[in-house]
């Protein structure tokens, strides 16, 4: 199967034209160069590809973490900073606060100490009278209910000059704010001032624990003072007008030493309001813990860091407990806590001024999440980047298909036109060199590209040229060759006709034996023999001058005027007469002065005589049968006559000789004599004599004879082609035994 | 067969070398035919003749002929024995002026 499929292709490849070879070719080409291409460049490709998608990855992952570290740093730097912030902003707060307390603490020793440079003067009583707010007045506590020593009396109308300084400290700064002054002596007598945030409180209304009932020394805070003997904060407090409150104390001294203390309420509504919330808006929670581990200040309102009593320490939360540890300790740092069910991130700094401690709260989830939400963007980013890389590799792949398209389409439409227009000229060349083919050489192939094509065309038309002169040569000589062998092929008809063939006589008389070996070109050689009467024979051997047709014409006439002379004869046969009138008919009408050598002879079987005449011929040969050893000779030359045909006027002679029983003739023609080896080399009389002496011609039979000397003559020419007709005639006379 | 001919006059040589077989017999005796206009005496020098086919002999048997008709002269000279011999044997040679 796979091998019919290779054969098939093969044979496909084998027998495509040139212009489907120039256009595999051109493909092929393309086609290689592309896909080469198209492999360095899908492996480029494919190698960004990966290169994006595993830095990609890689790099988001990075970047999300950088982002997640980057983040909670933020979150941690911006807890620090607001943390930082609330701590520094409590600390002024407190400081001056604190800074207010001592001044009028100040302010009332110096009175306490010097009353004598301080005019009496009097303050409303708040059992008398209704005090407004930001009012300075006086109240007399329980100790002083059932009345007030003269000292302590002069000692009020001293202090009532505080009402300047509070008014001074207090009245730009407090008004409009949740606050509340006490200046308590050790006498039992406060000189008090109310601020409030409330526009609508008017009048100052205080608890009963502050207003029958109040006894200062009995008070946390007034031992705090007495203790600390210094500027202080308390613990929560439950303040004159109901609400928790922390305070500031700061001791005061008459001559005596310790005499009260100043208190400054501060509402931590108050505070929470308007510091806290200011400040703390950034975080999920804020609070201010003191040394105590009590929340003082929070932004929750409830749960587990709601502002309150309880000692966060001891609280049943172990980290929140640990925190508020660090916290009371005044330790600047951060940790994750959770509270009420959530986990935070905590910061907290300390705020040294009163020992607490400011901390802000970040929710865990919400801050993960942001850095998830961030992780997750970047990784949206990638895969969108990731995406676009995608579709620019799609787009470059689509438009190197179509690049293909356009390579295997254009140039392949290029070469079609360029290779239809080569093979034109190759076709034009074809059509022309099979019009030369079919014979017609003066067709000219008319090309002119300037290229192989046309000097290829050019040597056709030479080719062309040439083969017309070529065929024009050997039509001549072929229509000369063969008119020639048609006429060699009429003379050789006409002479092998004109010779007898048949050599049985059924005599005993004579034997008698002739053979002529024609040459290519026929020489005109004939013999003849034929009786006369019972005991007369003819014989005749003769060469016609010339070769061919005329020569065989020529031969036949000879032979004919021969034979009809000869037959008209009566004997005794007057050979010479016969041979005159011959000669006479044949000069006739004989332009061309054709002639013929003949010998001819008559020959008496009875008596053996033999009367013949030489016209021109070869002599003969006779052999004598001697005693021992038969001699052949030649006849002698002086008997010759001239050649028939030639002159009207040439006379002939009879000759005569006289044949003994088992005497010999041998006639022949010039091609034995004449017969050539390949040197040009004659064959002679002399060897012809040579070799009839040395046969033993005697026991030969004539045929023989004959076949011996056509042996030697073939060995002496040794393959030479024949030039003449090689002609022979054996005689033996037996007489009449 | 070479063939070169030496005219002077009425008197015309023909010189014949090498051999002469039965087609150059044919050529020479167009030849010899061609050549004799106006001549009164021929010459055939035959010295470089070697061979000769009988043939052959008719040229000097017609250029004899022509030469008797306008009462002209033929001879044949530096005739060779092989040359002689044929034309002896043949007896073409008889009546002809050969040396």
């Amino acid at each position: 199967m796979v091998e019919n499929a290779r054969n098939y292709l093969k044979n496909r490849l084998r027998n495509m034209t040139i212009r489907q070879r120039m256009i595999l070719l051109s493909f092929a080409n393309i086609f290689m160069t592309f896909l080469m291409m198209s492999l360095v460049y899908l492996v480029g490709i494919l190698a960004v590809w990966n290169l994006v998608d595993n830095h990609g990855r890689e790099w988001s992952a990075r970047i999300a973490e950088y982002v997640k570290e980057n983040s909670d740093k933020q979150r941690e730097l911006h807890l620090q900073r607001i943390t930082a912030e609330a701590a520094s902003d409590m600390d002024m707060c407190l400081s001056s606060i604190a800074d207010d307390a001592k001044c009028l603490a100040v302010a009332m020793s110096r009175i306490l100490k010097a009353p004598q440079n301080y005019a009496p003067r009097n303050l409303p009583d708040i059992h008398r009278e209704e005090i407004p707010m930001n009012t300075v007045y006086l109240l007399r506590g329980k100790k002083l209910a059932r009345g007030i020593s003269p000292q302590v009396k002069q000692e009020i109308a001293s202090a009532a000059n505080m009402e300047d300084v509070i008014l001074s400290v207090t009245h730009t700064a407090y008004v409009g704010q949740s606050r509340t002054v006490f200046i308590s002596s050790k006498h039992g007598y406060s000189i008090c001032a109310n601020f409030s945030s409330d526009p609508t409180e008017t009048t100052v209304k205080l608890s009963n624990d502050y207003m029958d009932d109040f006894e200062a020394t009995k008070h946390s805070w007034y031992r705090l003072s007495q203790e600390t003997d210094d500027v202080a904060f308390t613990t929560f407090l439950t303040g004159p007008r109901g609400n928790t409150t922390i305070g500031c104390v700061a001791p005061f001294y008459d001559a005596d030493g310790f005499s009260g203390t100043v208190i400054i309420y501060n509402n931590l509504r108050y505070l929470h309001q308007e510091i806290m919330e200011a400040l703390f808006n950034n975080a999920d929670c804020n609070i201010v813990m003191n040394e105590g581990g009590q929340i003082v200040v929070s932004t929750d309102e409830s749960g587990e860091l709601a502002a309150g009593v309880d000692d966060v320490r001891n609280s049943s939360n172990g980290d929140l407990a640990a925190v508020a540890r660090r916290m009371t300790t005044m330790e600047n740092g951060d940790a994750v806590i959770s509270v009420n069910g959530l986990d935070y991130y905590i910061n907290f700094v300390p705020i040294k001024k009163v020992g607490w401690s400011a901390a802000s709260l970040m929710r865990k989830d919400v801050a993960d999440a942001s850095v998830a939400s961030a992780k997750e963007y970047i990784s949206k980013g990638f895969q969108a980047f990731k995406e676009d890389v995608g579709q620019i590799f799609f787009l470059l792949i689509a438009s190197s298909l179509v690049l293909l398209g356009l390579l295997l389409v254009v140039p392949l439409r290029l070469s079609l036109y360029l290779s239809r227009g080569f093979l034109q000229r190759v076709n034009l060349l074809v059509d022309g060199v099979q019009q030369i083919s079919g014979g017609n050489f003066d067709q000219k192939l008319d090309i002119r590209t300037g290229d192989e094509i046309e000097t290829l065309a050019r040597s056709v038309n030479d080719m062309a040229d040439k083969l017309k002169e070529h065929i024009a040569t050997l039509t001549k000589a072929t229509a000369e060759k063969e008119h020639y062998l048609a006429e060699l092929e009429v003379a050789s008809n006409i002479q092998n006709g004109a010779l007898p063939q048949n050599f049985e006589f059924h005599r005993d008389d004579f034997e008698l034996f002739a053979s002529m070996k024609a040459a290519r070109e026929v020489g005109g050689d004939f013999y003849d023999f034929f009786l006369l009467d019972d005991h007369h024979l003819a014989l005749a051997i003769a060469d016609v001058s010339g070769k061919g047709v005329p020569a065989a014409l020529f031969m036949m006439r000879s032979k004919t005027i021969l034979a009809s002379q000869a037959r008209g004869a009566s004997p005794p046969f007057d050979v010479a007469a016969i041979l005159s009138a011959a000669n006479r008919q044949l000069c006739q009408n004989n332009g061309e002065r054709m002639f013929v050598t003949m010998f001819f002879g008559v020959l008496d079987t009875r008596s053996g005589e033999f009367r013949y005449v030489n016209a021109g011929h070869n002599p003969p040969l006779l052999c004598r049968r001697a005693e021992g050893k038969a001699e052949w000779s030649y006849f002698p030359m002086e008997e010759i006559d001239p050649v028939l045909g030639a002159r009207k006027k040439s006379t002939y002679r009879n000759a005569r000789l006289s044949l003994a029983p088992g005497d010999m003739l041998f006639f022949y023609t010039d091609g034995v004599t004449e017969a050539m080896d390949e040197g040009g080399t004659l064959y002679t009389e002399k060897r012809l004599k040579e070799t009839l002496d040395r046969m033993d011609s005697a026991s030969l039979a004539v045929p023989d004879i004959l076949k011996v000397v056509e042996e030697d003559i073939a060995s002496h020419t040794a393959g030479a082609e024949q030039s003449d007709d090689i002609t022979m005639l054996g005689l033996r006379f037996r007489g009449s035994q | 067969m070479e063939v070169q001919k030496k005219r002077d006059g009425a008197t015309l040589t023909i010189y014949l070398s090498g051999r002469i077989n039965t087609a150059d017999a044919r050529e020479l005796k167009d030849e010899v035919e061609a050549a004799l206009e106006g001549v009164r005496t021929l010459v055939f020098d035959l010295e470089g003749l070697t061979y000769i086919v009988s043939a052959g002999l008719r040229v000097f048997l017609i250029a004899q002929n022509i030469l008797d008709d306008r009462e002209g002269h033929m001879k044949l000279i530096h005739v060779s024995p092989f040359v002689r011999n044929v034309l002896e044997m043949t007896r073409i040679g008889d009546g002809m002026n050969i040396s």
